[in-house]
């Protein structure tokens, strides 16, 4: 018997759980030597802005205890060389695509998608970056206040059809404030977490590690964190989540979704391991078929609390 | 293209303090991997510590299918692979990176290392002696206890000329003054420099070399997440006349640069 992976995020159906997250898949191309991309949920492309960016200086990366710093700052092609020159390598696979997408204004986040929705490629999804903890304007300032998410995500809304996922920061006071904001907003999913605000310091040199100082922090370090935080979303919110932080193996994904993700991203394991996310879903479904699980969704938000 | 080996390992012979020489069997590396070129090892299944480990390739053995690799102990992950043991398998992706490019025929390619920096050179002087070319290697250290492996450098058929920072072995100096020395020794479009070591190192041997109308290539060591060009961790500044600064990356666009693509100086 074959287990049924499938899940929806609102209107996008997903074939499984699995998909991978922006910033640790670059545009499919580095991956696909290691295995058959298809595998995969979905697919959550670098950040794309509407011009190229450089980002910021090295160093730019730090290991941490079970985590990573990075303070890349969005270095991407640029709306226009991404539809030409990477967009076209991804439509060969059978996943969904999720275009990442991120501004330092509301008007260049609506120009990003309008380049977007004006392509006859295939894309199913945006994922909409408010979240960066790493450039100076814009990033994280789109998710800190529940105000300005909603006003972001109402305007956006307007310029697509295609489903909307709003990525939240976890460096605010009240995640679910801003969640219920954009999910009022049309936000068809949000996803949760980005990286979480983090600084490593090399006691030799009495300098920090990043050339920014501070970056964001991801990795196995922050999987109770974000657990936590799909947790409080999910209590605030009816609208699918995507759980993100520190999954690398098929049981983080059941953990993210018995608190109520109803998929996840891998995102540093990337990395580590290039064809850890394929490895997870080839484990969720012997899982599945082993356990007698029929259908994977049936385990979204089932978690047992005693009060 | 690159790929994901399961590495058993054969030998593991520590060469100095810090520094140990990785033998491990793997057919398909040895027949894959270029001078230049790493592989990116992960130490343990457990996610500490998380990246894998980038370690230049040190010498191919293409008949018995092995490869080599040398390290320096510096921290936890290099720790735990200097205690592994023969019949303990490793987990190596690659090969990954670019390689150096071949020097003009009629020319003398001289190699200058700083410590560790001898790793990818050791494989490219060995290459350019099966090539039939016989490359002039400096190679330079703080002591004569960091010039290592001088067992495999002693062996083979090219020019070796040493130097430490101490005096305790070769030339009381720099490599550097080394290479200006060489560079002094013939007109500038017989010779073709390829240097691997600290950047203060490289930023002087480009110096030196534009001094002397020398062309070459670095190979340069960074920290890495992936290895392969996903993270983007491992930038650099890029030369070019642009005021905007761009970069490449050290895993994919190197670790191999030609003297002309990326700027030391910032």
């Amino acid at each position: 018997m074959n287990a049924d992976l499938q899940v929806a995020i609102g209107p996008l159906a997903l074939k499984n759980p699995v998909l991978v997250a922006s910033g640790t898949f670059g545009y499919g191309e580095e991956f696909a030597p290691y295995f058959d991309l298809s595998i995969l949920g979905g697919v959550v492309t670098k950040t794309i802005t509407f011009e190229a960016r450089a980002g910021n200086p090295p160093p730019r990366i730090a290991e941490t205890t079970a985590g990573m710093l990075n303070s890349i700052g969005l270095a991407n092609v640029g709306v226009e060389a991404f539809l030409r020159e990477k967009l076209p390598f991804l439509q060969r696979f059978s996943t969904a695509i999720i275009v990442n997408v991120a501004g330092r204004s509301t008007e260049e986040f609506q120009a990003v998608l309008r380049c977007l929705e004006e392509s006859e490629l295939r894309i199913d999804a945006y994922e909409l970056n408010y979240s960066c903890p790493n450039v100076k304007e814009g990033g994280m300032a789109f998710s800190a206040s529940p105000q300005v998410a909603h006003a972001v995500t109402s305007a956006l809304r307007k310029v697509t059809r295609k489903p909307l996922i709003a990525k939240l920061t976890p460096n605010v006071t009240n995640i679910a404030e801003i969640a219920r904001a954009v999910a009022e907003a049309g936000a068809d999913a949000v996803s949760a977490i980005n990286t979480l605000l983090g600084m490593a310091v090399d006691y030799r040199t009495r300098g920090p590690k990043l050339g920014s100082v501070v970056g964001g922090l991801s990795g196995p370090a922050i999987k109770p964190v974000a657990l936590a935080k799909v947790w409080e979303i999910k209590k605030a919110v009816d609208i699918p989540i995507i759980g993100i932080g520190g999954v690398q193996s098929y049981e983080d994904v059941l953990e993210f979704m018995i608190v109520g993700a109803s998929a996840v991203q891998v995102g540093t394991a990337n990395f580590v391991v290039p064809n850890c996310a394929a490895r997870i879903v080839r484990d969720l479904q012997r899982y599945c078929e082993q356990q007698g699980i029929c259908r994977l969704a049936d385990l979204v938000g089932t978690l047992q609390v005693n009060n | 293209m690159p790929a994901l080996h399961a590495c058993p390992v054969t030998r593991n012979e520590q060469v100095s303090q810090t520094v140990f020489r990785l033998t491990l069997h793997a057919p398909d590396l040895a027949l894959a991997a270029a001078p230049g070129q790493f592989v990116n090892i992960r130490i343990q299944e457990a996610p500490v510590p998380l990246w894998r480990r980038p370690l230049s390739v040190y010498s191919v053995d293409r008949d018995a299918g092995s490869i080599r690799l040398l390290f320096e102990v510096r921290g936890l992950g290099t720790r735990i692979l200097a205690a592994s043991r023969p019949g303990t398998t490793v987990d190596a992706l690659g090969p990954l990176g670019s390689t150096f490019s071949a020097p003009p025929p009629e020319t003398l390619p001289i190699l200058v290392a700083g410590g560790l920096g001898i790793a990818p050179l050791h494989f490219w002087a060995e290459e350019l002696v099966r090539a039939g070319r016989r490359p002039l290697l400096l190679f330079g250290a703080r002591t004569a206890e960091a010039l290592c492996p001088l067992d495999d450098l002693r062996r083979l058929a090219w020019d070796l000329r040493l130097a430490t920072e101490d005096g305790t072995e070769g030339v009381h100096g720099m490599v550097t003054e080394l290479l200006a020395t060489a560079l002094a020794e013939r007109a500038p479009q017989q010779t073709m420099v390829y240097a691997c070591g600290p950047v203060p190192m490289l930023r002087e041997v480009v110096r030196i070399c534009a001094a002397h109308g020398v062309d070459g290539q670095i190979c340069l060591e960074t920290l890495m997440a992936c290895g392969f060009g996903a993270c983007m961790g491992c930038a650099v500044p890029a030369r070019g006349c642009s005021p905007q600064p761009s970069y490449k990356l050290v895993c994919k666009e190197g670790p191999v640069f030609t003297f002309a693509e990326v700027d030391l100086e910032r």
